[in-house]
């Protein structure tokens, strides 16, 4: 039987990779750090959970956990794809001289080989390879939706030598809004056709949808309008609206990539070329300057009527 | 005397990729680009090597058509660039990337610290940096969206999911950037003009030493098909402004979409 083992630092997305491990048919078993989330991690069905002894990152065991997979003969590594896990992926396939496979999508066992989908040129392509001996995957929460099963294995306590190359000199939170736009039923888009004082009034009327304010790559990186977390795209966050309504984005591949799976997508932009026409449903051939007032008004008349 | 090293990807631009009907792939008009998030690479190491008094060295492995990435990543800053220019990159993985990658690096004098991207815009499957550290036997510290250069160590701070973790480590080391970790500033004219006169090193595959096994990907390709989007593309083109966003509206309502 194909073995298959798990790792990552949040125990949602580790319990999703093992509900999808699970899916598969093989046998399972998990990484963890402390002995609550190995215990936690038991309910979704691997025979082992092995908690590492330590308090160095995760990212710090690379080597060790390469040397410890192979030698217990795992087939595949999933891992979850934060950037805690993408780092300790990477390098475990370099130290087992292995293949790896990012962002899958989905994974299937085909006569005892493991094939990946995955997508490309931002999302232009997809593709599935199939993985050529011991490999290493990384997905998000989408491969799979965890579900307990209910515990039938054991924890088992494990020494690993971490790397200490790398110090840590301090830790601070990031200071977030809470904004989850992957949850979001409606999202508001600006893009990098709007000027700043734009965000604002593209704020009221994401208020007055119901909506989260989101931005494209361009307005967060490069302008700094609004925080990391609100833009849309391959590198950002990947959304599902039933509504993703856009003002001012051009409508870039990697941008399209982020919001391709709402429901609904309409572009308000003054350039009749720009490719967000070709990805939106609906759409206004318009200077946002002229709409977005519109728009703060009969969204209002809409709430009075209501 | 410590030298930066760049670490940069001529992509294809995926604005010029056609995907048909059938959900085939046109390649035939596809442009080549600097990968996007590379260019923040190029500026990492040059301003780092003016920090260090050392030279900024670029770094690419890609195809027979690799010469225009030379020059561009040239007018970016950087003093000098490495190449190696072989089809066999068209169907590299990561991890045939990482051996080339560092089999080169080995040759590069005083190498203190390797920039990377934390992804390349093709691909994206952000696996380059941690690959290419283990292949150099180095640290790395990923997801970087901040550094400063010292004597003998650089001070990185990583954005992760819901921390800034600031760390510290002695060069050499291979650090993977976002974007807000340096600038990716347009080339000047002069700059153009003078990355002309700047040397460009080709090294051959074969003269790496690196067996055939290194140089076979790991996985295999067994099927591939673009992507499109179904969508309505309704433009509201007629009657006033008003009109229009109203026309929009009930079609929103209509949908569920809006109420």
């Amino acid at each position: 039987m194909k073995k298959i083992f798990v790792f990552s630092e949040k125990k949602d997305l580790a319990a999703g990779l093992l509900t999808a491990a699970a899916g598969l048919g093989v046998e399972a078993a998990a990484f963890a750090f402390d002995e609550k989330m190995a215990q936690a991690l038991l309910e979704y069905g691997p025979a082992k959970v092995y908690v590492i002894d330590g308090t160095d990152r995760p990212e710090s065991y690379a080597r060790a956990m390469a040397d410890y997979l192979l030698e217990h003969g795992a087939d595949l590594f999933l891992v979850g794809s934060t950037p805690v896990g993408r780092e300790l992926a990477a390098s475990v396939a370099a130290y087992a001289d292995a293949a790896m496979i990012s962002d899958a999508h989905n994974i299937t066992l085909v006569e005892g080989s493991f094939i990946v989908e995955l997508t490309i040129y931002s999302g232009l392509v997809c593709r599935q390879e199939k993985l050529r001996g011991f490999g290493v995957v990384t997905a998000g929460r989408g491969l799979a939706a965890a579900e307990a099963v209910g515990a039938k294995g054991s924890v088992e306590r494990i020494s690993l030598e971490p790397d200490k190359r790398v110090t840590v000199i301090k830790e601070e939170p990031v200071e977030k809004t809470g904004v989850d736009l992957s949850a979001a039923c409606r999202v508001v888009g600006i893009g990098m056709g709007a000027q700043e004082a734009d965000v604002e009034t593209a704020r009221e009327i994401a208020g007055l949808m119901g909506a989260e304010l989101a931005c494209s790559r361009g307005v967060a990186e490069q302008r700094h309008w609004l925080p990391l977390e609100r833009y849309v795209g391959i590198s950002g966050a990947v959304i599902s609206p039933d509504l993703y309504f856009t003002l001012a984005i051009s409508g870039q591949i990697q941008h399209i990539y982020g919001c391709r799976d709402s429901k609904i997508i309409v572009a308000i932009n003054k350039d009749e070329t720009a490719p967000i026409f070709r990805a939106a449903d609906y759409g206004i051939v318009g200077d946002i300057h002229e709409y977005m007032p519109l728009l703060i008004e009969a969204l209002k008349a809409m709430q009075a009527d209501n | 005397m410590a030298n930066t090293v760049a670490c940069f990807k001529w992509v294809v631009d995926d604005e010029s990729i056609i995907v048909r009907d059938d959900l085939t792939v046109d390649f035939s008009r596809a442009r080549g680009k600097i990968s996007e998030y590379d260019r923040h690479v190029l500026q990492a190491a040059a301003e780092s090597a003016r920090v260090l008094k050392g030279i900024s060295y670029g770094l690419t492995f890609g195809g027979a058509d690799v010469q225009p990435a030379l020059r561009d990543s040239l007018s970016r800053g950087i003093d000098e660039v490495y190449y190696i220019a072989d089809d066999l990159q068209k169907t590299a993985d990561g991890a045939v990337t990482a051996k080339v990658l560092a089999a080169t690096i080995k040759t590069i004098p005083d190498v203190a610290l390797v920039f990377c991207a934390e992804g390349a815009s093709d691909t994206f499957a952000r696996q380059t940096g941690p690959r290419l550290a283990a292949c150099l036997g180095w640290p790395v510290v990923s997801s970087v969206c901040r550094f400063e250069v010292q004597e003998d160590r650089v001070i990185a701070t990583r954005l992760l999911d819901d921390v800034r973790q600031t760390v510290k480590v002695t060069f050499p080391a291979v650090l993977s950037i976002t974007a807000e970790a340096a600038g990716a500033p347009l080339p000047s004219l002069r700059a153009i003009m003078t990355s002309a006169k700047k040397p460009q090193h080709r090294l051959e595959l074969a003269a790496l030493g690196l067996e055939a096994e290194a140089l076979t990907r790991k996985t295999e390709v067994i099927a591939s098909q673009g992507y499109k989007m179904v969508r309505k593309n309704i433009i509201f083109d007629e009657g006033s402004n008003s009109e229009k966003l109203e026309a929009l509206l009930k079609a929103l309502i209509k949908e569920g979409v809006l109420c």
